[in-house]
């Protein structure tokens, strides 16, 4: 049997996971090798629904982790694992809505998983024009015409 | 946490931490991320502390000067990763490029690719002393040729390195770099001073300058070895140490027209198959080996002249190929060459390499009747040319026969993965079920387990 971790949520939930899981997390590991998880880790800053997401990324890679170490032969030349399962995965999993998604990159910031940061993060701007972005992220335009001159001004390249 | 009530056009974005912000532009060419300066107030100066700067991109498009100012902006006290690129000539580059590199070691840079080809005079180029004295790298790529450092080098962190055209020896830069664990060059030199350095990586088409000829690769602790050859000779002295390799061979052009090259040219073939035998003695005792298409289609020729081939140690083979004639009866041969086999991994790719009907006129000019010669090795494989695969029953069958065909030579082998990398059927994932329904059939009587991906 492998020793359990057990997390407790915002909402004062209990999750159970492995300690393989939770190693996924830098912040936890510092905290396990320190030898302060006894009795539980509140993370009072990530509600249950959050929580569960993120116990799924962290199971689902170390399971992927494991299969690969499985089949080293797969690995291409340089150790990098080829899985696109795992991307599939990946990237069905960032398929949430926008609170979860800033949620989960919360969490992720916090517990340091470098993996789910990334992956929650890389496509947030990436192919969007400056007027998709306001619209997606419903942000709101607080400059006056004339100081957003000045702001076009100071790397106007970039706005050619 | 963000309540889930009220978020229906919320901006939670502009809400998140700064560092998270940054992260989020770091995943965008800086052109883009300096835009997002005038979404709103908030955003005004996030993109000056974004840890990865990154000047490529066609749209916009930086030029010396603009990248000058970018720098003025940027706060950034740590630069994780720094690309830079110029794509227009530039008269005087060379004083710019080492202002770029003494900011990018001032803010402690720890991946730094430096993308300028032949705009940079390499006759008279040299690095800043500052350069050679970087703590924080740990990646470094060059794509200009470079010259002989003219300070002691210390780069203590540098994990991997890829040279255009490099210093004229390496070993002052060699010793200087403790912990380099992968080099990518476009020629090889004496390696044999370097016992951290375990991966090597050679393409030799990955810049557009001629490259020097022949080469040798003398690195006694190498342990793997990835080689994209042309037709220029190689030679593996010693590479006893090597537990991996992936041997690729891009002969002239892409794809190769065989009657578009001299007689020179066409009489080079032999020297390539004797250079790819050699090559493979030398690799005798690799466990894990990779080839492709041209490759298999060389050692193709030779099996068909009958030329003698080394056995080989390797437990893990895996080829990234066409389902072709021309690549069959080198298979066929590495897979008899290959006693200690369990494991085989087929990459079934579209046609890239040399074409059939080439390879065909090839053995005719040789006096090799072609009826004679592949009939009996091929298996009534189709050639590269007649490859249909847009058409799922047929492209099926064939893979189905090539398993098949597969399972019939090899005897020691465990398990057999075959990969599909190249499917254009609209039908793919009935297709791909009816082939899985296939297997049964293909894998009764022996004992190997088949997977597809």
């Amino acid at each position: 049997m492998s020793k359990k971790i057990i997390f407790e949520s915002s909402e004062g939930e209990s999750f159970e996971v492995d300690e393989a899981v939770a190693l996924e997390c830098q912040t936890i590991k510092n905290m396990i090798e320190d030898d302060c998880t006894d009795g539980g880790i509140p993370l009072a800053n990530v509600n249950s629904a959050t929580l569960t997401k993120v116990i799924d990324y962290c199971k689902k890679h170390v399971e992927a982790a494991a299969a690969a170490e499985a089949n080293a032969g797969d690995k291409d030349i340089y150790g990098a694992n080829k899985d696109i399962e795992l991307k599939t995965w990946d990237e069905e999993f960032v398929k949430v809505d926008q609170p979860l998604l800033f949620d989960l990159m919360l969490a992720a910031n916090f517990l340091i998983i470098p993996g789910l940061l990334d992956l929650t993060c890389k496509t947030m701007m990436r192919g969007k024009t400056v007027l998709q972005i306001r619209e997606i992220f419903h942000i709101k335009k607080d400059y006056t015409d004339a100081e957003e001159a000045e702001v076009r001004k100071e790397n106007a390249w970039a706005f050619e | 946490m963000m309540d889930r009530s009220i978020t229906e056009g919320v901006d939670c974005i502009s809400s998140m931490p700064d560092v998270i912000l940054h992260h989020i532009l770091s995943f965008i060419p800086i052109g883009l991320a300096i835009r997002s300066s005038t979404l709103s107030k908030r955003w005004r100066h996030v993109w000056c502390e974004t840890p990865r700067l990154d000047f490529r991109g066609y749209h916009p498009m930086a030029t010396a000067r603009d990248i000058n100012q970018t720098l003025i902006s940027y706060k950034s006290p740590k630069i994780t990763s720094f690309h830079l690129c110029v794509i227009v000539w530039v008269p005087k580059l060379e004083p710019q490029i080492n202002n770029w590199i003494e900011f990018a070691v001032s803010r402690n840079v720890e991946q730094l690719f430096l993308s300028f080809g032949c705009r940079v005079n390499h006759a008279t180029y040299r690095f800043p002393n500052s350069f050679f004295n970087s703590s924080s790298l740990q990646n470094l790529h060059v794509d200009f040729i470079t010259g002989i450092p003219g300070c002691t080098v210390s780069w203590k962190s540098l994990r991997s390195m890829t040279l255009g055209h490099c210093f004229q020896s390496l070993d002052d830069v060699l010793s200087g770099c403790p912990v380099l664990e992968t080099l990518t060059l476009v020629h090889s030199l004496d390696l044999s001073k370097s016992p951290t350095l375990t991966i090597l990586k050679i393409n030799r088409r990955l810049y557009c300058w001629p490259t020097p000829g022949s080469i040798k690769i003398v690195a006694p602790h190498l342990r793997y070895l990835d080689l994209l050859n042309t037709h220029e000779t190689c030679t593996l002295v010693d590479v006893s140490s090597l537990t991996k390799a992936k041997l690729d061979i891009r002969i002239w052009g892409d794809p190769y027209r065989y009657h578009y090259y001299s007689d020179d040219e066409k009489a080079d073939f032999l020297r390539l198959e004797n250079m790819l035998l050699k090559m493979l003695a030398q690799l005798r005792n690799v466990e894990l080996l990779t080839f492709e298409t041209t490759f298999l289609q060389i050692i193709s020729v030779a099996e068909l002249r009958g030329v003698s081939f080394p056995m080989l140690k390797v437990q893990t083979l895996t080829l990234h190929t066409m389902i072709a004639r021309s690549v069959t009866p080198g298979i066929t041969r590495l897979l008899q060459s290959s006693p200690a086999l369990k494991k085989l991994i087929v990459y079934a790719t579209e046609p890239k390499s040399i074409d059939d009907k080439d390879l065909d006129e090839y053995l005719d000019s040789e006096g090799m009747n072609l009826d004679q010669y592949w009939r009996p090795k091929c298996d009534g494989f189709p050639t590269s040319s007649n490859l249909r695969f847009k058409y799922a029953t047929w492209y099926l069958k064939l893979v189905a026969s090539f398993i098949e065909w597969l399972l019939k030579n090899v005897e020691t082998l465990e398990t057999l993965v075959v990969v599909f990398e190249y499917l254009c059927c609209s039908d793919d994932a009935t297709w791909f079920e009816e082939l899985l329904r296939m297997l049964p059939t293909l894998s009764n009587n022996n004992n190997v387990s088949i997977i597809l991906r």
